[in-house]
């Protein structure tokens, strides 16, 4: 009998009462010395499905996207404020940046870099533009066309800055570089910000934003090394002059703000949360004792930290995050078991033997919940499920084995309100009618409203980053516009520069043929592979041997004559007309050629990554991803697809674990109850628990995300024990002991979620949200619905033993 | 017409004769300036600060290497703070520019068309105003950062010359930019831009009218044919 077996192994453990109280002192000190320094993880990372696409694209993204880059965007207050005096103030504190928390600063560009960068690229325009080129100088090789060309440049020399620009206009006479230098723009203005460049500076529009960017060591995710370059920064603007202004905008602004809400948050729930429980146990049972309930949690959860940490190898903060408050939920069992100890006539371990199987199954309910985390690919998942299996276990067996001899210890008391024989009520069967009805207009309700909630996998919308930071970031989108969030990106791996870039230029012209030339922005545009390069520079000698240079040269003579140019003009075109057979190499020295290619090229540990950006539209990824199809080692990085791969592979795995988790309650419940019948209602509560759920939340105009579905299932696994508590309270005739049990249950984990409703931070609100309207609808079903449910279906049951 | 290599050549142009702004310390050898240069400047910028308005007609001589021969270009620029520059050539061909706050418009009479566009749009021709506003603004003391100046004379009329410091961006294109004034310093008589390639470029005011109000037809742009 499982009874015996309760009661057995209580009795027996009750021998060793004092050694095992010190044994476990011990190991509850021990776990909690060691908590400090268990590895930890703070990468939402975990979080997230393990598909290959998607994690792919989420490190190339972590990666590429500058993530080690921060923004300071100067602003000045006052427009009495020279453009100088604005700059004077951004060099100023460029000046003082510098290791080891600042690498590089971006802000000044090297004026001399740039103009060398341009005179290396113009040099090599037949090299670069190929066929392109060797057509624009065969339309121009006529007479309309040179006096055309030769007109605009007599009237380029003729304004003011004209003397500048003659060596230029000697070296191309033709404005063939209008060509490249249309590309190099394309580039250079596809970053999606609005900069324009005064002084080598990034200049907004109106002239009253300068923008720096700076480059960091510190990785964003690293949070107490984002503090510090924060601190940095700020200590550094601090000396600012008082008519300027700055925004500094990056990840690390998120993850220090992120941490400082959530452990505002924490303080906050925590005192509230602790408030209302001592509140309610010393109020309610007026006995100093009932600290313990508390005290049952908190040392399973300390323990299954470290037992996790070491199953696991390292622990999500998330996890533990999520955890924390689950593991709040065991206190429940603690509750039945005192609750049961201090109404008892029998004695502990008889009363132990009566409600051990009854409490155990209610343990195994949520345990099956966690069960069902342990089937998702999400590696937080199953960390979540391993800690809290490990705890809500931890917390049965304290409460059913060490908090009875605790309380045996002391003198008994009768538990308020819970003293028996409790009169059976004895409503009309009208009103269990009626209850029934109005509960199931009310489900319906619940189900119509809850139906149109939809899901977003958006995680940034669990950023609870404070208002200074998304200010900040608004305010710099108004000032310099969006980057380039609305485009996708091809990205390809090689070891070798030469042969990835050739692979490079094949899949971008294949892409560009199937999206559009405009709708491509790649550096093979402005230097091509080493190869194609060659090839160029053949086409383009062979066009100029012959004839043509003779021809041109006579055109210019003829048609310069009116304009004054002199005979010898356009000599230094001519002297570099016919292109060495020596390929240049990218200049990956020069600053200038480095701002340019950074985006399109980076050096990584296998090699180099080549990246291409587009348009973000479907239609267009599926043409890139279909042009890749062979490419193993290149993929697709979409943030719109990202979204949508993410929010499959959470529908499909909640779907999975919200499948198996219910399908391992009922298959408990009826296993434990052995009838449909009675099993049905028991369920009750976790059906309209769900369903209310989803119906507040739909209402409330929220869409779902990924912690109000976690928390959601927990929800449903909590209400199941409702349904059973009170379901057994009917058929075995239990009396109030069980349902102020249950009571007491709901409300102290209605307490614990329900503080999360304060919390600032939107993770931990949605997830106090979904715990609330979850668990408050299964214990109002529970206690109103279930008992009405009982009498009208299985009043002609025959009593159970 | 702005071409792109127009654009971007004048965006290299204006940083090479536009001072930086922020003059470094290491730029900055109190050694290598006579004393009296820094109270020259100060006296200049302040008699310039006065300046309201000025209207002038120029003769700009070119001698580049590209020509032949010098080419002489013609006609009138004018002056309003704060602000306001228009320049309008009227030979050998005829083009105008007008600059009034943000915006910028041009007409040449090849395109024969107004072209407008916001000064702050277009980072070369706000770099190409800089330039112009440095020069005939008399703001001399912010050039010191990157150009060496040199007192050629005082009497009769003050001369300066700006020789670009050892490796500053200005070094690449520029020898010497000589500044001489009217002999009661009220403002330019004319600028002479040496470069290393050789070429030069006079740009010599004539009939100077400072402080007069300038009839609002000069900022207009010739009408379309």
């Amino acid at each position: 009998m499982p009874e015996n077996l309760f009661a057995r192994t209580h009795s027996t453990l009750g021998k060793r009462r004092n050694l095992l109280l010190l044994l476990l002192a011990a190991v509850t000190v021990s776990a909690a010395a060691r908590v400090p320094f268990l590895p930890f993880d703070h990468s939402l990372a975990i979080m997230l499905p393990r598909k290959p696409e998607i994690q792919k694209t989420l490190r190339f993204l972590q990666e590429a996207e500058f993530s080690e880059k921060v923004v300071v965007s100067f602003t000045k207050t006052d427009p009495a404020l020279s453009n100088t005096d604005l700059l004077t103030a951004v060099d100023t504190f460029s000046g003082r940046l510098g290791a080891p928390l600042v690498s590089r600063v971006l802000s000044d560009l090297s004026i001399l870099e740039i103009r060398d960068g341009l005179d290396f690229l113009l040099h090599h325009i037949p090299e670069i533009l190929g066929e392109e080129v060797v057509h624009h100088a065969d339309d121009l090789l006529n007479p309309d066309a040179v006096k055309k060309r030769l007109r605009k440049r007599y009237i380029q020399l003729l304004r003011p800055e004209g003397s500048l620009l003659a060596p230029m206009i000697r070296r191309d006479p033709l404005d063939l570089g209008e060509l490249l230098l249309r590309r190099l723009q394309r580039i250079a203005s596809s970053f999606g910000y609005d900069v324009r460049l005064d002084s080598g500076h990034l200049v907004s529009r109106d002239g009253a934003h300068v923008l720096v960017i700076l480059e960091t060591p510190v990785p964003m995710m690293d949070a107490n090394g984002s503090r510090r370059l924060l601190d940095y920064l700020d200590g550094i603007l601090a000396h600012l002059p008082p008519t300027v202004v700055a925004d500094v905008v990056c990840g690390h602004a998120h993850t220090v703000s992120n941490e400082k809400i959530v452990r505002a948050d924490i303080q906050l729930t925590v005192l509230i949360a602790t408030a209302g429980f001592l509140l309610l146990f010393l109020l309610y049972f007026r006995d100093p004792a009932a600290i313990l309930i508390l005290l049952i949690p908190v040392v399973s959860v300390l323990i299954a930290l470290n037992l996790s940490a070491l199953l696991l190898g390292r622990l999500s903060v998330f996890v533990v995050g999520l955890g924390a408050v689950i593991a709040g939920i065991a206190v429940d069992y603690a509750i039945h078991v005192y609750v049961a100890i201090r109404n008892g006539l029998a004695s502990a371990s008889s009363t132990i033997g009566a409600v051990g199987p009854v409490i155990t199954l209610g343990a195994l309910t949520t345990v099956s919940v966690f069960l069902a985390f342990l089937s998702s690919s999400i590696e937080g998942y199953r960390q979540l499920a391993c800690f809290s299996i490990t705890s809500v276990l931890l917390s049965l067996v304290l409460a059913l084995f060490i908090l009875p001899h605790l309380l045996s210890a002391r003198p008994r008391m009768r538990v308020s309100g819970t003293s028996r024989p409790a009169p059976h009520p004895t409503p009309s069967r009208t009103r269990d009618i009626a209850t029934a009805l109005t509960f199931s207009v009310l489900i319906v309700a619940g189900l119509w409203a809850g139906l149109r909630t939809h899901f977003t996998s958006d995680v940034s919308q669990l950023d609870g980053s404070e208002s200074h930071v998304l200010q900040a970031e608004t305010r710099f989108r108004s000032i310099w516009g969006v980057g380039e969030t609305d485009l996708a990106m091809l990205v390809l791996s090689g070891s070798d520069f030469d042969r990835t870039s050739e692979t490079r230029d094949r899949l971008n012209q294949e892409l560009r043929a199937a999206i559009g030339e405009d709708n491509l922005l790649d550096l093979s545009t402005l230097w091509p592979s080493k190869r194609r390069r060659a090839e160029n520079a053949t086409a383009w000698n062979s066009f100029w041997r012959g004839e043509r240079e003779a021809a041109l040269r006579r055109l210019l003579r003829e048609h310069g004559e009116p304009y004054q140019f002199a005979t010898d003009a356009f000599d230094p075109f001519f002297d570099n007309l016919i292109h060495s057979d020596a390929i240049a190499d990218w200049p990956a020295e020069s600053e200038f050629f480095r701002n340019l290619s950074e985006r399109f090229v980076r050096r990584t540990d296998q090699g180099w990554e080549f990246i291409s950006f587009f348009p973000d539209r479907p239609e267009f990824v599926q043409v890139g991803r279909s042009i890749l199809r062979d490419h193993p080692d290149a993929f697709v990085a979409s943030r719109n697809g990202l979204a949508a791969a993410l929010s499959e592979s959470f529908a499909g795995e909640v779907s999975l674990v919200a499948a198996i988790a219910i399908t391992l309650i009922v298959g408990l419940t009826f296993g434990f109850l052995r009838s449909w019948r009675t099993s049905l209602i028991a369920l009750t509560p976790m059906l309209a628990g769900g369903v209310w759920l989803l119906g507040i939340v739909s209402l409330l105009g929220r869409p779902l995300n990924i912690a109000n579905l976690i928390a959601g299932i927990v929800a449903l696994g909590l209400c199941i024990d409702y349904g059973l508590f009170v379901t057994l309270t009917h058929r075995h005739s239990l009396g109030k002991g069980t349902q102020t049990a249950v009571a007491l249950s709901a409300i102290s984990t209605l307490i614990g979620a329900g503080v999360l409703l304060f919390a600032r931070h939107p993770a931990l609100y949605s997830i106090g949200l979904t715990l609330v309207t979850g668990v408050a609808g299964g214990f109002v079903v529970a206690m109103v619905l279930v008992p009405s449910l009982c009498r009208l279906f299985l009043r002609e049951e025959p009593k159970e033993s | 017409m702005t071409t792109l290599t127009t654009r971007f050549l004048l965006a290299l142009a204006s940083f090479a004769l536009v001072a930086t702004a922020v003059p470094t310390a290491a730029q900055q050898s109190p050694s290598a300036k006579p004393p009296d240069v820094a109270t020259v400047l100060r006296d200049l910028e302040s008699t310039f600060a006065a300046l309201k308005t000025v209207r002038t007609q120029f003769v700009q001589e070119k001698e580049l290497a590209v020509f032949r021969q010098k080419i002489v270009l013609k006609g009138e620029i004018a002056l309003q703070n704060p602000g306001r520059l228009a320049w309008h050539v009227h030979a050998p061909l005829r083009y105008s520019i007008v600059v009034s706050g943000n915006e910028i418009r041009q007409w040449d009479e090849d395109a024969d068309r107004i072209a407008t566009v916001s000064l702050s749009s277009n980072p070369v021709l706000t770099a190409a105003i800089k330039h112009l506003q440095v020069w005939f603004g008399g703001k001399y003391t912010s050039l010191t950062g990157e150009y060496a100046v040199e007192i050629l004379s005082l009497e009769p009329a003050t001369s300066l010359a700006f020789v670009p410091r050892k490796g500053t961006v200005a070094q690449k294109t520029i020898k010497r930019v000589t500044v001489q004034f009217r002999p009661d310093r009220r403002y330019v008589k004319e600028i002479l831009v040496e470069e290393v390639n050789g070429d030069r470029t006079r740009l010599e005011f004539v009939k100077v009218v400072l402080n007069e109000p300038i009839p609002p037809d000069i900022w207009k742009l010739p009408s379309r044919a």
